[in-house]
This record gives structure tokens, C-alpha cells and sequence, in this order.
């Protein structure tokens, strides 16, 4: 945000958050990790934004649906 | 052989304690009448859900891990469905072929944290106040660790999303 303005190309991160960090492992359990990966109306962010490879994008979708079938995200979250 | 089950249910979230010991009940009491094994039954506490399940908009959440056959999971599942006071559940199987000789029961239970809400390798970003956690379903523990979750993403995705964006 604040290289703002015109400049068409920027640093970004690369390295999915999965692969660099071993300790994390994804749970649909986790609610709170895995909101960071939707966005606030609750749609799962894109690879290509969030970064993740391949194999974790994958099971990054699987455990937030499965948190959505618990309750645990929302499908749609509340407009306002 | 057997195989290593958990399954996750809400509970409606303003039973008397001798309901909750009912569920408790008939959930255990469907996993040993198949030959299953309890691990553990853990009381996660209430939460508030994503989405309102049967008009309800709060719910006490119950883990249960066991080791059984299949059958015990049916059974489990069709108590579960029939019983009026659990909202919604959701079973998945954690580990194929467990020897129930060599499992040890303690050992298993270790990495059971309510939500997963553990406390994480020690980096630099969480320094002291880890201590006070204490590993049980506690609202405060929660919501700092939601909160921490929360400035992270505001540092990471989108300063990610509008570099992709406006590389597109």
C-alpha cells in the first residue's frame, strides 16, 4: 500500500505460508488461521493472491469447507 | 485393527448438565456397543457460529476421538442425527490400521488443543503471553489468538491482492 501510485510491479511474497512455515498444519479445526485465507464475505482467497503452493492451496480449500459444513465459517458472511 | 476416528458435534448450547452427560452417553455408549475404543470426549465450550444451524445461533462445541471399525461411525452418526440437542456433526478419519496393543491413549491426546489454539513455536511474534493459555476452552485465549491472526492477514494477503491486481 504504501508503494501505491503508478508503479505497475512490486515485491510479493512468493513462498506459500505452508511450505515456509513446517509447524502449521492445516486443520479445518482451525478456524482462526484459516479465516485469514477468505476473504470478510467468506470466499477463499485465490492462489494466485494468497500465494499457497499447489498441494496446500488444495488442502487449504478442503479444510475450509469442511469448517463450513461445522460452522465454523461462514459460506457468505453478512453483508454490512 | 481399527481404524482412528474424530468426530466434532454442536450441541445446543444451553443444556443442563445432565443433558450434555446424555449425549456424552449415547455418543460413548454407540462407539463401545460396535467394539470402538474411546480416546477422548472433550467439552470445547460454546461459540458462536458462522451461520445460524436449526435457528440457533450459538452452540457448545464436543469433540470425540475413538478408534473403531466403521460400523461404530453409522451408529454413531444415526444417534446423532436422531438426537434432538445435537445441532450438527461432522466425522473424519484420522489414521487407517491402529493397533490397539500398541496405542497409547496419553500419547494421542497430546496434540488435542480446542480449536487448535495451541501454543505455537515460540518465534519472535509471540514472546510472553503465551503462558496464560492454560490449553482449555477459554473465550479470552480465543479471541487474542483470532486477533493475532487477524494482523497478520492485514500485513500479508492483501498487500499481496493489489500487487496481483494491478499486475493483471
Amino acid at each position: 500500500m504504501s508503494t501505491g501510485g503508478g508503479k505497475k510491479f512490486f515485491f510479493r511474497r512468493k513462498v506459500c505460508t505452508f511450505c515456509a512455515d513446517k509447524g502449521v498444519s492445516l486443520d479445518y479445526k482451525d478456524y482462526a488461521l484459516l479465516r485469514r485465507f477468505t476473504t470478510d464475505r467468506g470466499r477463499i482467497i485465490p492462489r494466485r493472491i494468497s500465494g499457497c503452493c499447489a498441494k496446500h492451496q488444495r488442502a487449504l480449500t478442503n479444510a475450509i469447507k469442511m469448517a463450513r459444513a461445522i460452522a465454523l465459517l461462514p459460506f457468505q458472511a453478512a453483508e454490512d | 485393527m481399527l481404524r482412528k476416528y474424530e468426530t466434532l458435534f454442536i450441541v445446543r448450547p444451553d443444556l443442563p448438565e445432565e443433558q450434555m452427560a446424555n449425549v456424552k452417553e449415547r455418543a460413548t455408549a454407540a462407539v463401545n456397543s460396535r467394539g470402538g475404543i474411546e480416546v477422548t470426549y472433550q467439552d470445547w465450550g460454546k461459540k458462536r457460529l458462522a451461520y445460524p444451524v436449526k435457528k440457533v445461533s450459538k452452540g457448545n462445541f464436543v469433540y470425540f476421538r475413538y478408534l473403531a471399525g466403521g460400523e461404530a461411525v453409522s451408529e454413531l452418526e444415526r444417534v446423532l442425527k436422531v438426537h434432538d440437542d445435537v445441532l450438527r456433526f461432522l466425522t473424519v478419519k484420522l489414521d487407517e490400521r491402529i493397533d490397539p496393543a500398541s496405542f497409547s491413549i496419553e500419547e494421542d491426546c497430546k496434540g488435542i488443543y480446542p480449536f487448535n489454539i495451541r501454543p505455537r513455536e515460540p518465534s519472535a511474534e509471540r514472546p510472553a503471553e503465551e503462558g496464560d493459555e492454560e490449553g482449555s476452552e477459554g473465550g479470552e485465549g480465543r479471541a487474542r489468538r483470532s486477533s493475532r491472526w487477524g494482523g497478520e492477514t492485514a500485513a500479508e494477503a492483501p498487500a499481496g491482492g493489489e500487487g496481483s491486481e494491478e499486475e493483471n
